[in-house]
Order: C-alpha cells, then sequence, then structure tokens
C-alpha cells in the first residue's frame, strides 16, 4: 500500500476512503442478521470480548503457576529461623500434596535435639516420614515433641515429609531446646 | 457435604473455561483435542473425588452433577437471556454467499473450515455453491447450498465417456 501512495496510483483521499469502506463493512459485518437465524450480535461481541479477557486471565494464571504462588516454584520457598534452628518449607501448598520440611539444628553441644512443633502443625498435617527417624516421639498439650540422637559436634538436619490436610492459612510455631520459638506460616489451597 | 460444593464448583469451571476457550473447540474435535478432553476429565476427577473412592461420594457426585443439569436446562427453557449466557448463539459466517471475513476472525474460523462443512454435509465444492454458513451454538457449521448447487446436485453433469466401437 505505500508503495502504491508513493507512485501516485492511489491518492491520499482514496486511502482515506478505503479507511472509510473497511469501517463501514465492519459495521455492516457486525449487524444484527435474522436470515437463516436470528442473530443478537450485541451479545455476540460482548461475548467476544469476555472471551479475550477471559484468555488473558488463563494466560496470567499460567505464568502466576510458573512463580510459584500456587506452590512449588521460585515465590513458594521459604526459610523460617536465626542460627540454632532454621526450617525450610513451602510458602504456598496445596491439599493433599506431599511437602517438605527442612528442620536445621546447629551443633548445640548435646547428645539429644529436641524439636518442639506446635498443636496446629500435627492438627493440619498428616506426617508421613521423619529421616532420621525421632527416637523419641510424644504429644501432649504443646503439640508434638520429636528426640532425634546427633553427634555432639555435628548439625543435625532432619527432613518431615507431610500432608496438608486443610485448606486456608496455617500458623505453626517450631522450638528447639535454644533459642526463642519460630514462626511458619503456609497458605494451603483447596 | 463437600463433594455437593465440589460438584458444583467443578461444574461451573469447566463451564467458564469451555465457554472462554470459544466454540471452536466444541465442534472441530480433532484427535488432540479428544486427548486433550480426556485428560481435563482425569485432572477434574480426581480433585473431585479426592481420596474417597466410597459408593456414596460417587452417587452424591453423579446425583449433583446431573440435578445442576437438570435445573440449568429447565432455566433455560424458560428464559432466553440465561440460555444464549449458558449456551451461546449462532452466527452467520457466509450471509448469501457473501464471506463475513471480520466475523470469521473473531470465531476463529477460516473458509477451509466451511468448505469441509459444506462437504461433508453437502458434498459442495466451492465456495460459491454455499449460500449461508451458520456457526451454531453448539460449534458445529451448518451450510446452506445455494440453488445453483442445488441444480447442480440435482443433475449431476454428464462426463464425456468414451464411445465403445
Amino acid at each position: 500500500m505505500p508503495t502504491l501512495v508513493r507512485e501516485g496510483l492511489i491518492t491520499v483521499s482514496a486511502v482515506r476512503n478505503k479507511g472509510f469502506n473497511a469501517a463501514l463493512r465492519l459495521m455492516h459485518e457486525l449487524e444484527n442478521r435474522c436470515h437463516p437465524v436470528e442473530e443478537h450480535m450485541r451479545f455476540q461481541r460482548r461475548t467476544w470480548t469476555i472471551e479475550r479477557l477471559g484468555w488473558i486471565v488463563l494466560a496470567t494464571a499460567v505464568l502466576v503457576a510458573l512463580s510459584g504462588v500456587f506452590g512449588f516454584g521460585p515465590l513458594s520457598k521459604a526459610t523460617s529461623g536465626e542460627d540454632a534452628l532454621t526450617i525450610k518449607y513451602e510458602r504456598f501448598q496445596r491439599i493433599t500434596s506431599l511437602v517438605q520440611f527442612s528442620v536445621h539444628f546447629a551443633p548445640a553441644g548435646l547428645q539429644e535435639q529436641h524439636l518442639q512443633l506446635s498443636e496446629q502443625f500435627a492438627k493440619s498435617y498428616e506426617i508421613t516420614d521423619i529421616e532420621p527417624r525421632p527416637v523419641y516421639t510424644s504429644a501432649g498439650e504443646q503439640g508434638l515433641q520429636l528426640t532425634f540422637t546427633s553427634k555432639v559436634s555435628e548439625p543435625l538436619t532432619v527432613i518431615i515429609w507431610a500432608h496438608p490436610r486443610s485448606y486456608g492459612t496455617v500458623h505453626i510455631e517450631a522450638r528447639a531446646d535454644a533459642g526463642a520459638p519460630i514462626q511458619l506460616t503456609v497458605f494451603v489451597y483447596p | 457435604m463437600d463433594s455437593v460444593i465440589k460438584a458444583c464448583i467443578v461444574y461451573a469451571f469447566l463451564w467458564a473455561i469451555i465457554r472462554i476457550s470459544g466454540r471452536r473447540t466444541l465442534g472441530e474435535m480433532t484427535a488432540f483435542d479428544f486427548v486433550l478432553f480426556l485428560i481435563i476429565g482425569g485432572a477434574t476427577q480426581r480433585a473431585i473425588t479426592g481420596q474417597d473412592y466410597s459408593l456414596t461420594n460417587a452417587f452424591l457426585l453423579v446425583i449433583t452433577l446431573i440435578v445442576i443439569d437438570i435445573g440449568l436446562s429447565l432455566i433455560e427453557r424458560d428464559s432466553p437471556l440465561i440460555r444464549r449466557v449458558l449456551k451461546g448463539t449462532p452466527t452467520i459466517l457466509v450471509d448469501n454467499g457473501h464471506l463475513l471475513v471480520t466475523r470469521m476472525r473473531l470465531t476463529r474460523i477460516t473458509t477451509d473450515d466451511i468448505l469441509v462443512a459444506a462437504r461433508k454435509m453437502h458434498g459442495l465444492e466451492r465456495m460459491d455453491q454455499i449460500k449461508f454458513a451458520i456457526l451454531e451454538a453448539s460449534g458445529d457449521i451448518t451450510i446452506v447450498p445455494g440453488v445453483q448447487a442445488e441444480v447442480e446436485a440435482v443433475a449431476p453433469q454428464r462426463l464425456p465417456t468414451e464411445r465403445v466401437m
């Protein structure tokens, strides 16, 4: 088209006319017709608009899922705690899917390490495995108490595998022998 | 209780997804679309049944889905607006032999799709034999042949054959 204009075959007004004609044709195409079927073009155009907005929403959902906001991704990884006790976990989890809590104890100069998990944890999770296995487990009003043996001068890492049993926000409190209790906040998707 | 709620949510979600993906997906079902639908079915099935494999749960799910279906069909029967919202409306793509290009772009239907439908339904060969092509609410393309095409169909042209001496 631009070459044609340059060569003077099509004048500017003709191009304008063409645009006008295109607009006319568009209007003509989007008119209601009633033969052989009755159309509802206003409704149909709105449907097309909503359809396209829907595509944007779906594409956004895919991108957001890749970022990990729906669980299992970069934005979902979280670490809580300081020197004595740190826990790595998934900030966003999904109901019934298997998640990992990686609990790291600093060397404490003791033969035994205790991990106390609040009652909320016991209520919201079904523990499938703990590695290494605790030598002693007890449950009470303060929640779950796990006792592990460790070498005196070495750090200890315990992996807890669990399934969330209910959806919503879960606040978990964890505490080792030394140090203040640490807070984990997890959101479980239905 | 939760199986009823889950069934309702999944019904609404699948309805929305299928409406958003457009009618193209429904009418022109390719082998790949079929596989896609199997996967969608499998993924949602596990989410609604969860870990409850009891007969009660299965029956409740089936009953809920059927009740929603019957309920919506009753509402649709009495309200044309809701029928349009739930099912969509037909769109004419070829009007008296004229291709409506903008509409075809918006519905993502190509001339090939229309020609395929024309061949399947009436054995038509060319675009100019088509009087009307309509994209139905169900996603199928229906064809109304032109008068010329009808004449050709009634009296097919004799092909010149060699006379055996």
